[in-house]
């Protein structure tokens, strides 16, 4: 050794310390998250907001129509959809988007099509034909068996395993918190869950389901109508809830369906939220669930099987008006150009507060809600496989992190029938809730998508320590204006709203208090119904 | 001895390198071949021909060096210094290269004793190349006796520290890329000192810095080439391992057989495949008189399809295997085409890489029998294939008088797992016939043949050749003692995975 010229070693060492110094300088300079691609999409608040500013524009074109249906999300098509099963073809449905489908739309990448919002259906009750019989004309209802039950495709039915909840470092089975709780507080849980299974069961005096879907189903006995009128955080504490791991979990489940926790809700919504889910079926249960790896998108695929032609995408409805015949002149923008249509009826198939900045005031009379919807980011992530060092059920379709502010994350490919390949997709989905819908919405919009990536990671964080390495893409999704929020009163408000305008019919959500599929397909029936009766009644 | 006191003492220090540079030479030598020797029996087995072939190859190379150094007549010392690099290069990267090109090539053997033959046709010609740098400065019968004692106590060196030392604690791609550093350090020692009798020494010396950090990289991430850490988890030598997007997929091999584990499963050992092959393929085969349509879902390896071609009714055979890295392992590796009888490259047979859900669900055509060799539902994900929507694929894919016939894990091992699958194939309208043979490697094994006719006639005797299964032995196969009897189970459904629960209960209490 003592033979080796000096200058080589330190030429060489000077050599090693230069690579090292190009190779591991750029990394040092680079954040922890600047490897996660994506972007901030959707919410389309621009083009929403253009309806604030008057639009000076002369129609392009004129045209006219039995039935004009504004709002292509789930009521509108199902409005659509059974006045065609009812012969009323001359319908066209004006949506603003670039595809139908309100909030349940998706995306796709190359491992998996999945969700920006709504993302499953559980199992219907047997009293609702209606949805059962649209569930079996798209497949998902294969037969039924001697007793009149459903047989679902199994393709459909959430895979197992279902649902995991992190919990005490433990991935458990099921949402409801049990590992690690203590006893007196699982003896808690127990208590609240069979009173909710005695209100699934109970019957108002009015012969009615005192919970049930449709809303509009549901009893109007003041026993139960009058939880209406109390938060679910004030029904809890009146009947000596107090277990935090049963408030986490009911906060969890109203965030979930509503947007808001349990101080925001109605306590008659909460107690909907667990006794109104009363599916049977051969293959199935009530708390079972239909999903896709693209989400309600799905369903919103079968729905407008039929009406090909009579949806216009890219239409911004920006006024409604009657003319001088009483009819109902619809003028919409379609890239540049303006387009006015004659129509009988109008279907309003839009959210509450978009109504009064299109329709003009004589025609709105009485139907005005000042429904609230709260925020939502829902983000699509794109992972690299990785390795759980925790242990419990490994990954299940609904993943959810006790504790959390976040709904946890679904797995989109839950529903692939082949074997999982070296990535995967989870949508994450969160809601804001802590203060007024203006104010969450204001700091929904202003968070960037730096901001986003590290409140999704940290979330993450808690289950999967080392998540960020295996994280190659965050797409986030802005929803504005998400699901109405259920509060205090609202169902009173519903009761006491005066007949609408005889051309103009509502199908929105907003008039059931309670965004979910069924609702907002029984929506779209109801005002579908009403103009065949009213074409009936006229011939 | 009398020379000695002719030269000074710096010509002594450097007579003395050039001889020290003949032992680590020396060691170097051997060491390549006992690395060469040890990685083809790892890799390929039988010890004995591997060693004796390889020294055999090693020995006669040297003496091709050592035919070749007469064409070298000036600079010697130059030339002595490249052939140490280049040495230190092929011999220190040989069984990193060894390793990596095992999955990937069908001329395995080639590559082998060509690396073998080239470094020892190097080795062959430092020993007369050093004699001829130093025979000015020693007497004949000194210089052979000098150089030669140096040379035998580097190979005796090598010799001990090589299975005492070097494997133990630095692995064999370690020790390889260890010897050809110290090689090539000799090289750059030797250059320094002599540089100014050495054209390019400069030149010369930059290679050699070079090629020690390539070494040493190497050296450094060995761990990353091959995962000595997995090796240490199989009983066996790791011969090959890799990642797929699927699967880790390793081979081991030892005196006994050769292995195959998918996430660390057992899929085979060669040692008793054909129990598992033969019980496999016969008794669903020998109950159709024209079995002309075959499906194969799984059985990437190809062992299957061996049996299969064994009929000469057969027409044509469709293998639906995930992994595009099992089957082209499996069709161009050596080793494993031996095994499976270059079974992919027959005719009759056709390999598709796709999800076997999806392809079934997709497929139009009949098939006359359909072989169902999926790894055990070990997870969720291959669960999938063990369920009630997955068979009442399979009954669409099956001609009316076709059969099935499906592997289903240990019944003795998982009982109920095993007549989970048996009731969940019955679920869907099919009759079944469940069977177990016993496999040495995986113990007492299970299987089901399935079929939608009313009857299945099954064979009275086994038409074609086999090792193990016979009429009696089948019939055998089909009585399950108390302890493994039938029982009462759920069926297993994409929304309940049953089995893998069962499963995974059963096993851990097993393990």
């Amino acid at each position: 050794m003592s033979g080796v010229d000096t200058n080589n070693r330190i030429s060489r060492k000077s050599f090693i310390a230069q690579v090292a110094a190009f190779t591991l300088l750029p990394l040092a300079c680079k954040s922890k998250y600047s490897h996660i691609k994506g972007s901030i999409l959707g919410a389309n608040a621009t083009k929403g907001h253009q309806l604030r500013r008057e639009i000076p524009q002369l129609p392009h074109t004129k045209s006219a129509k039995k039935v004009v249906i504004i709002g292509g999300g789930v009521s509108g098509l199902s409005a659509a959809r059974q006045l065609q099963k009812n012969g009323v073809t001359d319908v066209v449905v004006l949506e603003m988007n670039d595809t139908p489908g309100g909030n349940s739309l998706s995306g796709k990448n190359e491992i998996t099509a999945y969700p920006w919002g709504a993302h499953y259906l559980p199992i219907p009750d047997c009293a609702d034909k209606e949805l059962l019989s649209f569930l079996h004309s798209c497949g998902v209802i294969t037969g039924f068996n001697k007793n009149g039950l459903p047989i679902y495709n199994e393709e459909y039915l959430c895979f197992d395993p279902e649902e995991r909840l992190f919990i005490n470092g433990y991935w458990q089975e099921g949402l409801i918190p049990k590992f690690g709780v203590p006893l007196a507080e699982q003896a808690q849980i127990k208590r609240f869950l069979s009173e909710m299974d005695n209100y699934r069961k109970a019957i108002g005096n009015d012969g009615k389901d005192a919970f049930c879907i449709p809303v509009n189903k549901c009893s109007n006995d003041y026993t139960y109508k009058r939880y209406d009128e109390i938060t679910f955080e004030q029904y809890l504490k009146q009947n000596n809830y107090n277990s935090t791991h049963l408030i986490w979990y009911l906060n969890y489940c109203t965030k979930d369906d509503f947007g808001a926790g349990i101080d925001k809700v109605s306590a008659w919504a909460g107690i909907h939220y667990f006794a109104a889910r009363k599916g049977k079926a051969e293959n199935a249960s009530h708390d079972d669930v239909l999903t896709w790896p693209e989400g309600n998108k799905w369903l919103v695929n079968q729905l407008q099987k039929g009406l090909e032609g009579q949806i216009i995408t890219n239409a911004l409805t920006y006024s409604v008006k009657q003319n001088q015949k009483e009819k109902i002149e619809v003028t919409y923008l379609n890239g540049d150009d303006a387009h006015l249509i004659e129509a009988d009826v109008v279907v309003l198939a839009t959210p509450n507060f978009i109504n009064k900045h299109i329709v003009e005031q004589e025609l709105l009379t009485h139907q005005q809600l000042n429904a609230n919807a709260m925020p939502w980011m829902v983000a699509n992530i794109t992972v690299k496989r990785f390795f759980e060092y925790t242990k419990g059920l490994p990954l299940s379709w609904d993943n959810v992190i006790y504790g959390n502010a976040g709904l946890g994350y679904i797995n989109a490919t839950q529903q692939h029938l082949n074997q999982p390949s070296d990535k995967n997709v989870f949508t994450f989905y969160y809601p804001f809730c802590n203060k007024s819908a203006a104010e969450e919405r204001q700091r929904a919009l202003g968070l960037s998508h730096k901001d986003w990536v590290e409140i999704i990671i940290k979330e993450l964080e808690m289950a999967h320590l080392d998540i960020v390495n295996h994280i190659e893409q965050i797409d986030v999704w802005i929803w504005g204006h998400g699901m109405v929020l259920p509060e205090p009163g609202y169902q009173k408000k519903l009761a006491s709203l005066q007949p609408a305008h005889p051309r103009i019919k509502y199908a929105h959500t907003d008039f059931s208090g309670i965004s979910i599929f069924e609702e907002a397909f029984h929506q779209g029936i109801h005002a579908a119904n009403e103009i065949i009766k009213q074409y009936a009644t006229n011939v | 001895m009398d020379s000695i006191p002719k030269v000074s003492k710096r010509e002594f220090n450097s007579h003395m390198l050039l001889l020290i540079s003949v032992f680590v030479v020396a060691t170097c030598g051997l060491i390549y071949e006992l690395v060469a020797g040890t990685a083809a029996s790892y890799l390929l087995g039988d010890s004995v021909t591997q060693f004796s072939t390889i020294i055999g190859v090693y020995l006669f190379s040297m003496g091709i060096g050592s035919y070749l150094s007469r064409f070298f007549n000036h600079n010697l010392l130059a030339w002595f210094i490249q052939i140490e690099i280049m040495v230190g290069l092929v011999g220190g990267f040989s069984s990193t290269i060894l390793f990596l090109l095992f999955g990937f090539l069908s001329y395995f053997r080639l590559v082998l004793y060509s690396l073998v033959g080239f470094t020892g046709i190097l080795v062959g010609l430092e020993i007369p190349l050093l004699m001829r740098i130093l025979e000015k400065k020693y007497e004949f019968k000194e210089l052979v006796s000098k150089v030669f004692t140096f040379d035998y106590i580097g190979a005796l060196l090598a010799s001990l520290i090589f299975p005492l030392v070097l494997v133990p604690y630095l692995g064999l791609l370690r020790t390889s890329l260890f010897f050809g550093i110290l090689n090539i350090l000799v090289a750059l020692i030797v250059c320094n000192r002599f540089s100014g009798e050495i054209a390019w020494s400069g030149r010369l010396k930059f290679i050699a810095i070079l090629s020690i950090i390539a070494l040493t990289l190497g050296f450094t991430y060995a761990n990353e080439l091959l995962s000595w850490s997995e090796a240490s988890a199989y009983q066996e030598n790791v011969i090959y391992a890799k990642s797929t997007p699927y699967q880790r997929v390793v081979l081991t091999q030892s005196k006994k057989d050769l292995r195959l584990y998918l996430n660390g499963n057992l899929q085979f050992s060669s040692g008793d495949e054909y129990r598992y092959h033969e019980a496999l393929v016969h008794p669903a085969m020998q109950s159709q008189t024209t079995p002309e349509n075959v499906l194969v879902l799984g059985g990437g390896d190809g062992l299957a399809v061996r049996e299969l071609l064994k009929y000469k009714q057969v027409k044509q055979i469709f293998l639906v295997d995930l992994d595009k890295a099992i089957t082209n392992l499996f069709t161009t590796n050596e080793l494993l085409t031996t095994l499976n009888q270059h079974a992919f490259s027959n005719k009759k047979v056709k390999v598709t890489n796709a999800d076997a859900f999806i392809w079934l669900k997709e497929n139009k055509l009949k098939f006359d029998c359909i072989i169902v060799d999926f790894p055990d539902p070990s997870n969720y994900s291959v669960g999938k294939l063990y369920s009630q929507t997955f068979y009442k694929l399979l009954t669409q894919s099956l001609s009316d008088n076709g059969v099935a016939v499906i592997q289903s894990t240990s019944p003795f091992i998982a009982r109920t797992s095993f007549w989970c699958i048996n009731n969940t194939l019955k679920s869907v309208g099919f009759n079944t016939i469940p069977y177990h043979a016993y496999v040495p490697s995986f113990g007492d094994w299970g299987f089901h043949i399935a079929y939608k006719s009313k009857q299945l006639i099954t064979a009275d005797t086994f038409t074609v050749n086999t090792r193990f299964i016979t009429n009696e032995v089948f019939k055998q196969m089909q009585m399950f003692p108390p302890d493994i009897a039938y029982m009462h189970t759920e069926v297993n459904k994409l929304n309940n995975q049953v089995l893998v629960n069962y499963f995974e209960h059963e096993w851990s209490r097993y393990q």
